[in-house]
């Protein structure tokens, strides 16, 4: 019980990095899971891409076009006048495109002179960008029609307004839906998880490893009454319990903030989470036996998690990353944990369980034996050699 | 007696494994790691528009003008862009398959007058082929309204219908630089931010409450300010060169073009360097339990770094759009920003602002950790 106790005791020291990880996996975690997650919907519906207007204007033909835009897309506040701030926004994702309305807009469309009548920002030539481009222009080039035809301002705008709230009816069919066209909440906050608990684990379990090697700690359980085993069984149960601890505490955390959502894989992403803490406690163990400087521990723990989270899909989607690299990845541990993820997120209910699933986990905890085994062959080398 | 502890400290600062580590070693792993996983995106724009592959079922007997549009959205634009890939199909079912097997995002599919599109998920694709629809049928309307109303203006609306009557344009900011950039400039903010430690390191030499060699050097008939400065010189020599090795690595190894002259990319990151430096000397002055010494400026670097996009890209500019003032006083945020306008505006009002700041930041810690650290007494050691 005091080596329990002990090892419980030395993790003191960690709890502002526990806070830091645990901070940013609630916090962080929950708001990229938000922003990536969609639904698996049977029924056809528009994506709007979200438009900052700045209007210079305040002409009927511009609040004509501004009212467009509320009415069909996400019209966001810029909420600021730099076109640089407004370049960086839209290119960093705050919001998809910007409108900017000069103060000769309506008297050039009523000139007849057009062109270039409106300018826009956007991240590239995405695909966002030329929808929202092709719908302003449609509706510009409908009033500008209808103003060359003979229309008056007012008329023009009416027309032009009711025709669009008209083409809203035409709606495409969905066909078919299928669990792989959709990314759960879950998944996302699952996917982060790899990042947050394995720091959170190397952390806490390097910090109680290193505690239990520190020469002083050791000769005093040595001269005490408890047997080899005993001593080791105490030591292996305490760090498994932290490491369920702080597993749990995740687990519970991502439940707690995705409880609108439906949660019916929730056992599936718990099992593969306890496959990832047997990684995450090998890794410490194994980082531990390197060195017990506690610096290098951190900036280890810090290197290779962060590493493998850019490498094997955490913090950047696998579809946007290369085939050699994906091949390259399937020697991390990470890469099977986010490809569990991933396979659960896109199987249905009935099917998870399977080869495929146990595949996935045995591959995980057998990087966990890895781990474990490197570490015991380094600790041997260096007790070994005296190092 | 100021050159002899300078080269005394480069000296012990280069031979602790930990500093080579985390300032020498971390960064290039890192960057690697970053070239490996995303590097080709800054290239290629993952955003970028991509041809959307669509079928056509017509059940008419003949062409129809919907067919023409089609075929004039596969064409490329001036603008480099192929809109549309059309494919023919023959009937429903052989167009349901091919999207069942990804290999369209959707189909047309006209009977009579009406013009059907079939999706399989919702998104951009699928909203941009349902707005081809609508833009098709909007200009049947429009063409109705004036026949109706303005019969004698029928030829001139036929002819403005057809004709690209540029009404938008993109405005131009010269250079765009890649959202993927500031993995790497965040990364180079967070490298010039390690510095701390080194400052911290370094104190734990001078300091006689914190270490032998402390004792040693108080009671010295050494100027204290003197060797104060040879010190923290030494240790921002360090990480300035460390900063140096990351910025080539990045731009002459991993082949990703900053966009900042070389000379002026160094000049930014030393001045990174600096308040790493001065920011480590205030948590050193100000937390006398040597305990602490790597553990919060390992935080600070590290959490300075998060909130400046190395974690996520979007963070930094969220930011920015909720509470801009968080990022005038968050160091990593300053070196990342101040990078990014460079390479993307050039020398602007808000990246002398950001060195201003950065400067003033310097001075700052420094002060503090001045009057923090001068005439110490000890009652007992």
């Amino acid at each position: 019980m005091s080596v329990f106790k002990a090892v419980f005791k030395s993790i003191k020291s960690t709890f502002g990095n526990l806070i830091l990880y645990f901070a940013i996996f609630t916090f962080f975690g929950n708001l990229s899971a938000k922003t990536i997650a969609t639904t698996n919907e049977t029924m056809f519906k528009e994506s709007k891409v979200s438009v900052a207007i700045i209007n210079n204007d305040e002409s009927a033909l511009s609040n004509g076009l501004v009212d467009y835009l509320k009415e069909t897309q996400k019209v966001v506040n810029p909420r600021t006048d730099s076109l640089e701030d407004i370049n960086e926004n839209t290119r960093f994702g705050i919001y998809n495109y910007a409108v900017i309305i000069p103060e000769d807009f309506s008297e050039k469309l009523s000139n007849g002179d057009a062109e270039n009548a409106l300018e826009y920002i956007s991240a590239g030539a995405s695909t966002s960008e030329y929808l929202l481009t092709q719908k302003i222009d449609d509706y510009l080039k409908d009033v500008v029609i209808y103003l060359e035809c003979g229309y008056s301002e007012q008329e023009a705008i009416d027309l032009t307004n009711k025709q669009m709230i008209k083409l809203e009816e035409t709606k495409a069919l969905v066909q078919s839906s299928t669990e792989e066209d959709h990314f759960s909440f879950f998944s996302g906050m699952y996917t982060f998880n790899a990042y947050s608990l394995m720091m959170i684990l190397c952390t806490c379990i390097s910090s109680a490893l290193l505690f239990m090697k520190n020469p002083d700690v050791k000769n005093r359980i040595s001269v005490s009454g408890m047997s080899f085993q005993k001593r080791n069984t105490a030591i292996i149960t305490s760090v498994l319990l932290l490491g369920i601890i702080l597993t749990l505490l995740c687990i519970v955390a991502v439940h707690i903030l995705g409880f609108n959502y439906s949660s019916d894989k929730s056992i599936y992403y718990i099992i593969n989470t306890f496959a990832l803490m047997l990684i995450g406690i090998g890794m410490a163990y194994f980082i531990t036996s390197i060195t017990s400087s506690e610096n290098i521990i951190a900036m280890l723990s810090n290197m290779l998690t962060l590493s493998m989270c850019f490498l094997c899909g955490v913090f950047v989607s696998t579809d946007l990353m290369s085939a050699s690299v994906l091949k390259a990845a399937q020697f991390l541990p990470l890469y099977w944990y986010v490809s569990a993820v991933h396979y659960i997120n896109d199987t249905p209910l009935g099917q998870i369980w399977g080869t495929t699933f146990a595949t996935k986990i045995s591959i995980e905890i057998l990087f966990a034996l890895i781990f474990f085994a490197l570490g015991m062959i380094i600790s041997r080398k260096k007790e070994q050699y005296a190092v | 007696m100021f050159v002899r502890i300078f080269l005394y400290k480069i000296k012990e600062l280069t031979r602790m494994r930990s500093i080579v580590g985390w300032n020498f070693l971390f960064p290039l792993v890192l960057a690697t790691a970053f070239y490996v996983g995303f590097g080709n995106l800054i290239k290629e724009d993952p955003d970028t528009f991509k041809t959307i592959d669509v079928g056509y079922v017509n059940t008419n007997s003949q062409d129809s003008p919907f067919s023409e549009l089609l075929e004039e959205l596969s064409k490329e634009t001036d603008e480099h862009i192929q809109v549309l890939n059309v494919q023919s199909f023959k009937d429903e079912k052989s167009a349901s398959k091919a999207m069942d097997d990804k290999k369209i995002s959707g189909f047309y599919l006209e009977n009579g007058d009406k013009i059907n599109t079939v999706i399989k998920e919702n998104g951009l694709a699928s909203t941009t082929l349902n707005q081809i629809v609508r833009a098709y049928e909007n200009a049947k309307f429009q063409l109705e309204e004036i026949t109706t109303n303005h019969p004698e203006k029928i030829e001139q609306a036929i002819k403005l219908q057809s004709k690209d009557l540029n009404l938008m344009k993109e405005h131009n900011f010269g250079n765009n630089t890649s959202r993927y950039l500031q993995y790497f400039f965040a990364l180079i903010a967070m490298s010039s931010l390690f510095s701390s430690w080194i400052s911290t390191s370094m104190l734990n030499g001078i300091c006689a409450n914190i270490s032998e060699g402390g004792k040693r050097f108080e009671c010295a008939p050494a100027n204290k300010l003197v060797a104060v400065a040879a010190g923290t010189l030494a240790g921002m020599l360090i990480q300035s060169v460390s900063n140096a090795i990351v910025v080539i690595y990045i731009q002459y190894v991993l082949n990703i073009n900053i966009g900042i002259p070389l000379g002026e990319t160094i000049l930014i990151t030393t001045i990174g360097s600096g308040i790493g430096i001065a920011a480590g000397t205030l948590i050193g002055s100000l937390l006398p339990n040597p305990k602490y010494h790597v553990v919060v400026p390992l935080l600070f670097s590290m959490t300075c770094s998060f909130f400046s996009g190395l974690m996520w890209d979007q963070i930094k500019q969220l930011i920015q759009y909720k509470c801009p003032i968080i990022n005038k006083i968050n160091p990593a945020a300053l070196i990342t920003d101040s990078l990014f306008i460079r390479a993307t505006y050039g020398r602007t009002d808000t990246y002398i602002q950001n060195i201003i700041i950065m400067l003033s930041m310097i001075v700052g810690c420094l002060f503090i950790s001045s009057i923090c650290l001068r005439r110490r007494k000890y009652v007992s050691l």
